[in-house]
C-alpha cells in the first residue's frame, strides 16, 4: 500500500511538471545558470556528490580511524599519574568524584581504592610525551603524534558510547562518520567503496562485548554510503563472488539486464533507493577484481611485513588490518575504519592490557611511519582511540599484582597523526587523580567537528534533512579545536 | 485643559529625572537605565518616518489628518527627550571617545529640539508655520541621520560603515619568518581579531584601547596593561589566562576566545620587551616559535581563471580524474588513473596547466621525456611523481614551480645531485625521497642548508628483532582413519620449519619439514619456524588421533540447540578449540546426546571416546555419564557394552577445559552402536545459574 501511495505521489508530480512543460525547459534553464550541478553525476566536478563540498580547501583527504573498542585505560598507556601510586589503596575522595555517576558494575562497591599503573612511564622524543612501557613502538613515534589527554564523553556504557563516537548520538539510527564523508565528499576511487571497515579481535579479552554492523551503517543516508566490511579469509566481502560456473561476461550480461529493469522501475516509481541499488550492483562488479587485488598482500616485501609485526601476515589480526588500511588508503579509499576489540579491562587489567597493547603497538606505529615514508600522511588523518576511559580506582579487589578499572567518561586519551594536526603535541590536561579535566576539555562533538574541519567541511553547514529535521554529525554542538591544528 | 495637565505632568516627570541625575551620583540604577538607550532611541525615528509618510500622503489626497500628525509628533518628542536622558545616563559608563561622544550628544539634543519645534509648528495656525513645516521636517531628518551616524561609530567603530565600500587592502606577501614583524604581523593581528572590537579609541571599555601601540602603552583604568619583559605579571596576559568563568576573564564569555598559540605568542612578545617595530630576525627563536609563526606568513596566491568544462572533459577522456579543490574555485586536483601514461595524455592535460595545483602521476610509466610538459604547470602546489621511471632530469623541469609545497619522488631514480640542484632553484616544504638514490648524509646536509623537510624511509633500527609468525596447519582436521599427511602454510617465504612428534620442544636440530608430514599413528606434533633476521616462531602443536573408520550414517534422538547446531559435526574428524563458539562444538541445553551409528558392516571395536568441553562460566559442564550399546543388526535390539560414570564433588572447574572421555569395550563385534552422553542436567547449587539447565558441548565421537 505504501509503495502504491508513493507511486501515485511521484506520478502526480511528474505529470504536473510535464503538463506545464517544465520538465525539459526547467532543466535547460537550470543548466544554463549552473553548468556543473545539473548535469549527470559523471560530469560533475565537485566529487560527484552535487553538494558543493568541501566548504574550503581540505588538509586531509582520507581518514584511518583506529577504533579501540572497549575503552583503553589511559592511566596504563599515556596519562601518567604518580599521585595514584602514592595513594594506592586509599579511597577516591568525594571532592574529586563530585557525585559522578558510575556504571552498575561498580556502583555497588563499598570502597573505591585508588590505583596507579603497574607499568612504568617514561618521557620520549623531542616532545617529551609520556608513554608507558606497554607501548614501546608508540613511544618511538611520539613526535609524529598529537595527543589529546582531555577527551570526554557523555555515555558510560559501550554501545551508547561507541554509537556516540561514530554517529554523534547515543541513540542508534544516525549515519556513521564514514557514511557522512562518503555522502558529503564522495569516492576518490570508483572501484572501491568510499567507506570500508576492518575488524579484529584483541587477545587481551577475546570474548568481550561484540560490535554491530549498524555502527558503520548509513542511517538515513542512501545505503550507498554504508561501510563495507572487508573480512579476512576466502570471501573478503560477502556475496561478492560469482556462483560457480558463471563467467564474468555472463555476469556483465546479467547486470545489464537487471539495470535495464531497474531503470524502468525507477521511471515508474521514482524511488531513489533504486538508483542506489543500480550503483551498488555496478560497484560490486568492479569490486570483484579490485578487492582481491587489494586484500592480497603477497606483493608486500618482507621488510614491510616485519615493520608491521610478524602477525601482519596472519589475516584478521590488527597488524594485518593496519597493513590493509595502508593499501586501501594508497588506493584512495576515503574512510578506512578499523575496530580492535578487547579493551574492556574490568578485572585482571595488568595481564590483559599487556597482551592487548602488544596487539596494536607495533602495527599502529608502523602504519603511521609507513604512511609517512610514502608521503601519504601528508593528507591522511589517522585517529586512534576508544569510546571512553577507565576509572582511577580499582573495580573488584585490589591486590599487589592485579586490579580492574571500570568505565570512565570524564577523561581519556586519544591521539591523531598526519592530516594537518600538530605533530609532537599534547593538548589538554587532567588533574593529579586522573579523574577530571583541568585544562582544554575536548568533547566528542569537538573531535568530530575538528575531523570534519580537516576534511574541508564546516560541521555546522553539513546537514541532511530527514523527517522534517536537519541532522548533522555533531548534532547541535561541537567546536573546531584549532589549537591542535598546524 | 486636560491635555495640558497631562503634558505638564509628563514634563514634570522628565524634569524631576533630570534634577535627580544632576544632583545624584550615577548609581547602578542610573547605569541600568542607561542601557535602555539603544531600545528607546529607535522609537522617535520610526515615528518620524511614519509621520512624514502621513504628512505627504495627506497633502496629496487633500485630506490632511492634522490631529494624527500632532499626536505622532507628540509621541516622537516624548521619546526623543527620553532617549536623550537615557543616552546621557549611558555615557556615565565611560569607555567612549570623548569627541565622538560629544558630537553625538549635542547633535542628539539639537535633533530633539528640532522635533519639539516641529510639534509646535504643527500646532501653529499661522500660514508661515505651515509653509515652514516641510523644510523644517527635512532639517530634522538630517539632524537625526547625522546623530545616528555618530552613535554607530560609538558602538561599531569608525570603520564599520565603509569597511566593504573601500577596495580591499593590498596584501603584501611575507614569505620568510625572518621578515615578519612581531607586532604588525602577529600581535596586532591577534588583538584586532579578538580584542579591538571593544577596546578601540571610539569604544574604550575599561578605558583601554588596543588598536595602536601608543594606546596599548597608555593602559586602561587600572594603569599599564603590559609590563615589558614580564608577561606573567602583565594585566593583559593575566586576564586572558583567568578561568572563563571569572568576571575579569577576557575576552568575555561568549566572544571568540584566544587559542593557546595566540596566548603563547602574546607571552613571548611581552617577555621579549613588547617591542613594536622589531622584525623576527632580531628576536630569539626556536622551532616551537617558528611553527607557531608559520600561519602568520602571507602568501600571494596566483590569480587563476577557471577552466572550461569542455577542456576538463577532454582531460578526463585522456584518462585523468579531475576534481575541484573547492567547488566553484578554479584550482583543480588531477590524478592519472591508469598505469600506462603517454606523452599524448600529458599534452591534453597541458590545457589545464594554469588550473592544476595538485597533480598525481604516481605509479605510472612516467619518464623524463614526458615531464618536460610539467614546465608549463606553474601553479603546482603538490606534485606526486613517486614510483615512476623518472630521474634527475625531471627535477630540472620543476625549477619554475615556485609554489610547490610538496614533492613526492619516492621510488624513483633521483640522486643527491639532482635534489641539490633543485633546491637551489625552489625549496618545497616537504620532499619524499624514500627508495631513491638520495642517501641519509645528503638529506641531513640539504635539510639544514635549505630549511626543508626531506623524508626518507623508516630507520633500519626501528623494528627490533621479532618472532617469526608460526606457520599454520593447512587443514584443521586432527583425526584420521588410516594415514594422513599434514601440510603447513606460511605467508613468509623461505622459512625453515622443524618439528617433533614425541611432544618434545622442537629446535633447529629436529626434523625438517619439507612438503608434508606423513602420519600413520596417533601422535603429538609440535612445529617451530626459523628464518634469518627473525627470532624463531612460537611453537604450535596439535594432537592427532586415529579412528577406526569414518562414520557416514547416524541418527540423533535430540537435535542440538539452534544456537550451536550441526549434528554432522560429530564425525567430521575435526576437533574444536577452547572457544565454545568456534563452530566445531554442538551444544545441548538440558538434553542428552543419544546417537545411533551405522558402521555399515560388522566391525571390531575396542573403545569409544567422546570429546567434551567444559566452560563453567558459560554454564557448560562435562557430562554425568557415558553409556555404549551395540547390536549386530538393528532389529535384534541393543546390548549395553559399557559405561563410564563421571563423579565430581564440590565446586569445580574454573576455566575452560577439553577432555576425552573413553568407554572401553574390548573386542566388540558390532554393526550398530548407540552412544548416550548424559547431560549434567541441572546446574549445581554452588553455580551462579543453580537450578537451571546445564549445557553439554561435544564435538566428536571417536570409534577406535
Amino acid at each position: 500500500m505504501e509503495e502504491l501511495n508513493k507511486h501515485f505521489i511521484n506520478n502526480n508530480r511528474r505529470h504536473f511538471l510535464k503538463k506545464l512543460g517544465f520538465g525539459i525547459g526547467g532543466l535547460a534553464a537550470a543548466s544554463l545558470l549552473d553548468p556543473f550541478s545539473s548535469l549527470s553525476g559523471q560530469e560533475q566536478l565537485n566529487h560527484a556528490t552535487g553538494l558543493n563540498l568541501p566548504h574550503f580547501a581540505p588538509k586531509a583527504k582520507r581518514i584511518i580511524y583506529l577504533f579501540q573498542s572497549g575503552g583503553p585505560s589511559q592511566l596504563e598507556l599515556f596519562d601518567y599519574k604518580p599521585l595514584l601510586d602514592k595513594m594506592r589503596g586509599q579511597d577516591l575522595p568525594d571532592s574529586v568524584r563530585q557525585g559522578q555517576r558510575l556504571t552498575g558494575m561498580t556502583s555497588g562497591q563499598e570502597r573505591f581504592p585508588l590505583v596507579g599503573s603497574n607499568f612504568k612511564f617514561n618521557q620520549y622524543g623531542e616532545s617529551r610525551a609520556w608513554v608507558s612501557d606497554l607501548m614501546p613502538y608508540t613511544a618511538k613515534i611520539v613526535d609524529e603524534l598529537c595527543f589529546i589527554k582531555s577527551m570526554h564523553t557523555e555515555a558510560i556504557n559501550h554501545d551508547p558510547a561507541i554509537t556516540f563516537f561514530q554517529t554523534g548520538s547515543q541513540q542508534t539510527g544516525r549515519p556513521s562518520m564514514g557514511s557522512w564523508f562518503s555522502y558529503g565528499l564522495g569516492s576518490l576511487n570508483e572501484n572501491l567503496p568510499a567507506f570500508t571497515v576492518l575488524l579484529s579481535r584483541g587477545t587481551g579479552r577475546p570474548f568481550s562485548q561484540p560490535l554491530y554492523s549498524r555502527l558503520w551503517g548509513n542511517g538515513f543516508l542512501s545505503s550507498l554510503h554504508q561501510g563495507v566490511q572487508f573480512r579476512s579469509g576466502k570471501d573478503p566481502v560477502l556475496y561478492l563472488k560469482d556462483p560457480e560456473g558463471m563467467t564474468r561476461a555472463e555476469r556483465r550480461k546479467m547486470l545489464d539486464y537487471i539495470s535495464e529493469l531497474n531503470y524502468k522501475q525507477e521511471e515508474e516509481f521514482g524511488d531513489p533507493e533504486i538508483n542506489s541499488r543500480i550503483a551498488q550492483y555496478e560497484m560490486a562488479y568492479r569490486m570483484q577484481t579490485s578487492v582481491p587485488e587489494t586484500m592480497n598482500i603477497d606483493d608486500e616485501p618482507e621488510h614491510i611485513i616485519k615493520l608491521y609485526g610478524a602477525n601482519a601476515s596472519t589475516p584478521g589480526t590488527y597488524a594485518a588490518n593496519c597493513l590493509l588500511a595502508r593499501r586501501l588508503i594508497e588506493k584512495d579509499v576515503r574512510f578506512v575504519q578499523l575496530y580492535h576489540m578487547g579493551w574492556d579491562q574490568h578485572f585482571d587489567l595488568p595481564s590483559q592490557i599487556e597482551r592487548q597493547a602488544k596487539d596494536i603497538d607495533q602495527a599502529t606505529a608502523a602504519l603511521i611511519l609507513d604512511l609517512k615514508q610514502r608521503g601519504l600522511l601528508e593528507d591522511t588523518l589517522v585517529v586512534w582511540g576508544g569510546e571512553f576511559g577507565r576509572t582511577n580506582y580499582s573495580q573488584g579487589t585490589l591486590t599487589e599484582t592485579s586490579y580492574g578499572r571500570d568505565h570512565h567518561p570524564k577523561c581519556f586519551t586519544m591521539f591523531m597523526a598526519g592530516g594537518g594536526v600538530k605533530p609532537g603535541f599534547t593538548y589538554g590536561e587532567t588533574d593529579d587523580f586522573g579523574y577530571n579535566i583541568v585544562k582544554d576539555p575536548m568533547h566528542v562533538h569537538d573531535l568530530q567537528a575538528t575531523i570534519m574541519h580537516q576534511m574541508g567541511i564546516d560541521h555546522t553547514r553539513f546537514t541532511y534533512k530527514h523527517q522534517g529535521r536537519r541532522f548533522r554529525l555533531t548534532d547541535v554542538s561541537g567546536h573546531v579545536v584549532k589549537d591542535i591544528l598546524v | 485643559m486636560k491635555f495640558l495637565s497631562t503634558k505638564n505632568s509628563l514634563l514634570i516627570v522628565l524634569l524631576f529625572t533630570v534634577v535627580l541625575v544632576a544632583f545624584v551620583e550615577p548609581s547602578r540604577f542610573i547605569l541600568f537605565l542607561g542601557r535602555f538607550h539603544p531600545v528607546i532611541l529607535h522609537l522617535p525615528i520610526g515615528a518620524l518616518i511614519l509621520t512624514l509618510f502621513i504628512d505627504i500622503v495627506g497633502r496629496i489626497k487633500s485630506n490632511y489628518p492634522t490631529q494624527v500628525v500632532q499626536y505622532a509628533l507628540g509621541f516622537s518628542t516624548f521619546f526623543a527627550i527620553l532617549a536623550c536622558i537615557l543616552g546621557y545616563f549611558l555615557s556615565f559608563e565611560g569607555g567612549y571617545d570623548e569627541n565622538t561622544l560629544n558630537n553625538h550628544l549635542w547633535l542628539g539634543v539639537i535633533s530633539t529640539v528640532l522635533i519639539t519645534g516641529l510639534l509646535l509648528l504643527s500646532r501653529s495656525k499661522s500660514k508661515v508655520g505651515s509653509k515652514l513645516f516641510l523644510p523644517f521636517f527635512i532639517l530634522t531628518f538630517i539632524g537625526i541621520t547625522v546623530t545616528g551616524h555618530y552613535g554607530s561609530i560609538l558602538t561599531h567603530g569608525s570603520e564599520f560603515l565603509t569597511q566593504y565600500a573601500k577596495a580591499p587592502p593590498k596584501i603584501k606577501p611575507i614569505t620568510q619568518i625572518d621578515s615578519l614583524r612581531i607586532y604588525d604581523n602577529v600581535i596586532a593581528n591577534i588583538l584586532d581579531e579578538k580584542c579591538v572590537q571593544c577596546h578601540n579609541t571610539t569604544k574604550r571599555k575599561g578605558e583601554l584601547a588596543l588598536n595602536a601601540p601608543v594606546h596599548i602603552l597608555e593602559g586602561g583604568e587600572h594603569g599599564e596593561v603590559i609590563l615589558r619583559g614580564d608577561a606573567q605579571n602583565s594585566p593583559l596576559y593575566k586576564s586572558i589566562n583567568l578561568p572563563l568563568s571569572d568576571d575579569y576573564h577576557m575576552p568575555p564569555e561568549g566572544k571568540p576566545q584566544l587559542t593557546n598559540d595566540e596566548k603563547w605568542l602574546i607571552a613571548y612578545w611581552i617577555n621579549n620587551n613588547a617591542d613594536f617595530n622589531t622584525k623576527m630576525a632580531g628576536l630569539p627563536r626556536n622551532d616551537t616559535l617558528n611553527k607557531k609563526l608559520e600561519k602568520y606568513l602571507v602568501f600571494q596566491d596566483p590569480e587563476i581563471d577557471a577552466a572550461s568544462l569542455s577542456v576538463i572533459n577532454k582531460v578526463r577522456a585522456a584518462g585523468f580524474s579531475v576534481f575541484e579543490l573547492v567547488p566553484e574555485q578554479p584550482e583543480l586536483s588531477v590524478k592519472y588513473e591508469n598505469a600506462e601514461i603517454t606523452d599524448d595524455a600529458l599534452k591534453v592535460l597541458e590545457k589545464l596547466s594554469d588550473q592544476v595545483v595538485e597533480l598525481d602521476l604516481s605509479h605510472t610509466s612516467l619518464t623524463d621525456d614526458m615531464t618536460a610538459r610539467l614546465k608549463a604547470f606553474k601553479h603546482l602546489k603538490k606534485l606526486y611523481i613517486n614510483n615512476t621511471k623518472i630521474t634527475d632530469g625531471t627535477l630540472e623541469n620543476l625549477y619554475n614551480s615556485k609554489f610547490l609545497n610538496v614533492l613526492n619522488v619516492y621510488g624513483t631514480g633521483i640522486t643527491n645531485t639532482g635534489l641539490d640542484a633543485l633546491l637551489q632553484h625552489i625549496v618545497p616544504k616537504r620532499i619524499y625521497v624514500w627508495q631513491t638514490e638520495v642517501d641519509n648524509e645528503a638529506i641531513a646536509a640539504l635539510e639544514s642548508e635549505y630549511q626543508t623537510d626531506i623524508l626518507s624511509g623508516v630507520d633500519d633500527d626501528f623494528v627490533e628483532m621479532t618472532n617469526l609468525e608460526p606457520p599454520a596447519f593447512s587443514s584443521d582436521k586432527n583425526l584420521f582413519v588410516d594415514t594422513m599427511s599434514v601440510r603447513l602454510i606460511s605467508k613468509i617465504k623461505n622459512i625453515k620449519t622443524y618439528y617433533t612428534v614425541d611432544g618434545t620442544e622442537p629446535d633447529s636440530t629436529s626434523l625438517l619439514y619439507k612438503d608434508s608430514i606423513f602420519l600413520n599413528r596417533p601422535l603429538h606434533l609440535k612445529v617451530k619456524a626459523y628464518k634469518e633476521g627473525w627470532l624463531p616462531s612460537e611453537t604450535i602443536e596439535k594432537h592427532y588421533f586415529r579412528v577406526k573408520q569414518e562414520v557416514a550414517n547416524y541418527t540423533l534422538v535430540n537435535l542440538p540447540d539452534d544456537r550451536y547446531p550441526g549434528s554432522d559435526k560429530l564425525f567430521d574428524l575435526k576437533e574444536g578449540s577452547s572457544r565454545f563458539r568456534d563452530g566445531n562444538w554442538i551444544g545441548f541445553s538440558g538434553d542428552n546426546v543419544d546417537a545411533t551409528i551405522d558402521l555399515e558392516s560388522i566391525t571390531s571395536i575396542d573403545k569409544i571416546s567422546v570429546n567434551c568441553l567444559e566452560d563453567v562460566g558459560s554454564w557448560i559442564l562435562f557430562p554425568k555419564k557415558l553409556s555404549v550399546y551395540s547390536s549386530l543388526d538393528k532389529d535384534s535390539g541393543f546390548k549395553k557394552m559399557g559405561e563410564l560414570k563421571i563423579n565430581r564433588k564440590g565446586r569445580y572447574g574454573n576455566g575452560t577445559e577439553i577432555k576425552k572421555y573413553t568407554v572401553d569395550i574390548p573386542d566388540t563385534e558390532a554393526r550398530y552402536l548407540r552412544v548416550v552422553v548424559e547431560n549434567y542436567k541441572t546446574l549445581p547449587s554452588w553455580h551462579e545459574g543453580a537450578g537451571t539447565d546445564a549445557w553439554l558441548f561435544i564435538d566428536e565421537i571417536l570409534i577406535q
